[in-house]
């Protein structure tokens, strides 16, 4: 507590609970970067909206349309598939049925990035450490000095985590968090190449400033 | 797509040529890499299902 930060194992339960209470809550996996994703494209998430809202709950018509375009996309052999197991599901008394799922409202996103401002800043003040500062630290300035040269490095390395996240399709906490306790094969070697790059990036770094 | 709709044997004819094969050409696959909403009515191949029966 000493040094401003709270337990490293308080920490791990607080994110772990998080992940799972987010999950059970919204039944999405948690993920900082699909949640800006969703904010940025705010006006699309709308009109998606507005659109599945006109669908409506007529899962039914939509499943018939599904079938037509099914058909027209493979043809016959789609319909041969479709015949056999609408046969087997009817003599088993378990004929599918159609159910659309939710949409999340894209607020909800814009709820999470609020409360990560909210829970830092009550992180902060439980921790008597909150303070309006112009600068990150003595260890920033020593490696990437004051003044421009500084602020330039900040462009670039959000820039570079944007880039990143984009490409890799999640940020550590969607791949770190939600995907690694999935036991999701691409989120296992994001989160690797994630240390890993940021640990030969932090060599580098100290080797240059040296 | 592939969790709102029932019918297993439909999806697996989507699923073998957009998802498990050259998934690159997936209209969804496409629309979710760049972060934007992907609508539940958008099949693969860029159509929409339409609410009144038939893709547009």
């Amino acid at each position: 507590m000493s040094s401003g930060y709270w337990p490293w194992w308080l920490g791990a339960i607080g994110l772990g609970g998080i992940t799972l209470a987010y999950f059970r809550l919204l039944g999405r996996p948690f993920g900082v970067t699909s949640a800006w994703s969703r904010v940025v494209f705010a006006r699309e998430e709308i009109d998606v909206a507005r659109e599945e809202a006109r669908i409506g709950d007529d899962a039914k018509a939509m499943e018939d349309a599904l079938l037509a375009a099914t058909l027209e996309e493979f043809g016959p052999a789609a319909e041969e598939a479709m015949r056999k197991e609408l046969a087997s599901s009817t003599a088993e008394g378990t004929t599918p049925r159609a159910e659309l799922a939710k949409r999340p409202a894209w607020t909800e996103s814009l709820v999470l990035l609020g409360g990560i401002f909210v829970g830092g800043f009550l992180a902060a003040l439980s921790s008597r450490s909150f303070g309006v500062r112009t600068d990150l630290g003595p260890e920033f300035s020593r490696i990437f000095g004051d003044g421009f040269f500084g602020v330039a490095a900040l462009f670039l390395g959000g820039g570079l985590v944007g880039f990143g996240t984009t490409m890799a399709g999640g940020c550590t906490s969607g791949h770190g968090l939600s995907g690694c306790s999935r036991l999701q094969p691409g989120s296992l070697v994001s989160t690797c190449v994630f240390l890993g790059a940021a640990i030969g990036a932090a060599f580098a770094m100290e080797a240059i400033a040296r | 797509m592939y969790s709102e709709f029932k019918l297993k044997s439909v999806l697996r004819f989507w699923q073998e040529l957009y998802c498990n094969s050259d998934f690159s050409r997936c209209a969804r696959h496409e629309l979710s890499i760049q972060g934007k909403p992907v609508p539940i009515n958008l099949l693969p191949n860029g159509k929409t299902l339409a609410a009144k029966g038939g893709s547009r």
